[in-house]
């Protein structure tokens, strides 16, 4: 499962997930692919390393 | 794998540039479709010392052609129109619904894509050959007839793949000399078991990038374009006959009168438009299939049943009398204060009958049984004029 964001201006219903807002996320199951929506990827945790470097 | 056909999906968008393609992200809740790639193969018919007809095919000219049938509802048959015909400025906005207006032109070039199991073709350069609207059991359906320069929907590998970091795969040029054409940077096909999400299509016309990734595939292993996860915006209901009023009258301007109310409609059993491009293949050097798709003479026409109650319409017919034709859809209501509503509006400006029967069947009313040619109306300016009311933006035309 990943989340998608609806980047259409429309609120779309997607067959066996629901209506998903437009600009709103929802879980979609493995192997979603549709060009209205868009993966978010968690952001990711900052290296302490990098954190140090940066001091 | 087994596939059920009711998963499979229609998907339309406009093509900013005509003949470039695009993902197409308007699903369309499909009936029926005979889009067909004819690639023309033949026997290879040359002298080879064979007493057999030949021991090979070859390949002739490209066609790509077919039907799209939908149940037409005011957004859907939007994009119909759009194929066929120009659309002006929109007008309206979202809570009183947007107007479109379509004017004999130049349709709209369109990328289109059907699913067929977990696999997509995906059509580009799609024009509307051929627009019919007719009802079945009260509903409105819409059969576009279209075709287009070009189709993706599987090739092969020309080059092995071999592991670990692969960024690029490159495709056979047995089925054309550009077999990547219809591919668009964010697709994702599958090589083996691995879907690759695309990040360039080069324009080499056989090579495609992706990022670092892990696969292992032999040359002349299949490459797919993997299917979309189809997303509706609404399914909404088709039009249908019982919400249609029809003028028909002397002028455009009385039959818009006449379509006003239902008193003063003409009550029609079935009613069939249909709408020509009569597009030309037009086939050039340097392209497999037509190059380009030319809009020729258009032309329509109508049909119409309805009870006889004289022979007013014989005389008609039979004096080629000039009528015209207002044809009035209407959909659910828009605003909230149901003050607008979603609308097709067909005007046929000056019609003719071709023919007019009124067949006798024992036990059965008589009808008026009317082929009509739609003609080009000096006065009016034009032949036929369109209006759309829908929830649809212009921006998506």
């Amino acid at each position: 499962m990943a989340k998608y964001k609806n980047i259409s201006s429309r609120d779309l219903w997607v067959p066996g997930v629901g209506t998903i807002k437009a600009g709103e996320s929802a879980e979609m199951p493995e192997g979603f692919r549709n060009a209205n929506f868009k993966e978010e990827r968690p952001a990711r945790k900052k290296d302490p390393e990098e954190s140090k470097a940066g001091e | 794998m087994n596939y059920l056909a009711d998963k499979s999906y229609l998907a339309v968008k406009p093509e900013a540039t005509p003949g470039t393609p695009v993902i197409p992200d308007n699903f369309i809740p499909l009936i029926s479709e005979s889009i067909r790639v004819n690639p023309n193969i033949s026997a290879d018919r040359r002298f080879k010392g064979l007493t057999w007809k030949s021991d090979d095919v070859v390949r002739g000219t490209r066609l790509i052609e077919g039907d799209l049938v939908i149940h037409a509802d005011p957004d859907s048959i939007g994009h119909m129109l759009n194929m066929v015909y120009e659309k002006g400025v929109t007008t309206g906005s979202a809570p009183v619904g947007y107007t479109h207006p379509f004017t004999v032109g130049e349709g709209k070039h369109y990328s289109i894509e059907i699913s067929r199991g977990d696999f997509a073709q995906r059509i580009w350069g799609v024009r509307g050959e051929n627009l019919k609207i007719a009802f079945q059991d009260n509903k409105m359906i819409a059969t576009l007839s279209i075709k287009a320069l070009g189709q993706f929907n599987t090739a092969s590998l020309a080059v092995a793949l071999t592991g670990v970091g692969m960024t690029s795969a490159v495709l056979k040029q047995i089925y054309d000399t550009r077999p990547t054409d219809g591919l668009v940077a964010g697709d994702v096909i599958r090589i083996g078991a691995v879907d690759i999400t695309l990040t360039s299509v080069n324009a080499d016309g056989v090579t495609v990038g992706f990022a670092a990734t892990d696969v292992t595939a032999s040359i002349g292993d299949p490459v797919f374009l993997v299917a979309q996860t189809p997303s509706y915006s609404a399914i909404v209901e088709p039009l249908y006959l019982g919400n249609t009023l029809v003028g028909v009258a002397a002028t455009s301007a009385l039959a818009d009168t006449a379509a006003a109310t239902k008193a003063t409609a003409t009550p029609c059993y079935n009613l069939a438009m249909d709408f020509k491009n009569n597009l030309l293949d037009a086939i050039a050097s340097g392209a497999t299939g037509a190059a380009a798709l030319l809009n020729q003479v258009r032309e329509a026409s109508a049909e119409i049943s309805r009870l006889f109650e004289n022979p007013t319409q014989y005389q008609k017919w039979i004096e080629y009398v000039k009528q015209a034709i207002t044809m009035i859809t209407k959909g659910t209501y828009i605003k909230s204060d149901n003050t607008t509503w979603e609308q097709l509006t067909v005007k046929l400006h000056k019609v003719k009958l071709i023919s007019n029967e009124q067949p006798l069947d024992v036990g059965q009313y008589l009808f008026d049984k009317q082929k009509f040619e739609a003609l080009y109306d000096s006065v009016d300016g034009k032949a036929i004029e369109v209006n759309l009311v829908n929830r649809t933006a212009g921006t998506e035309y």
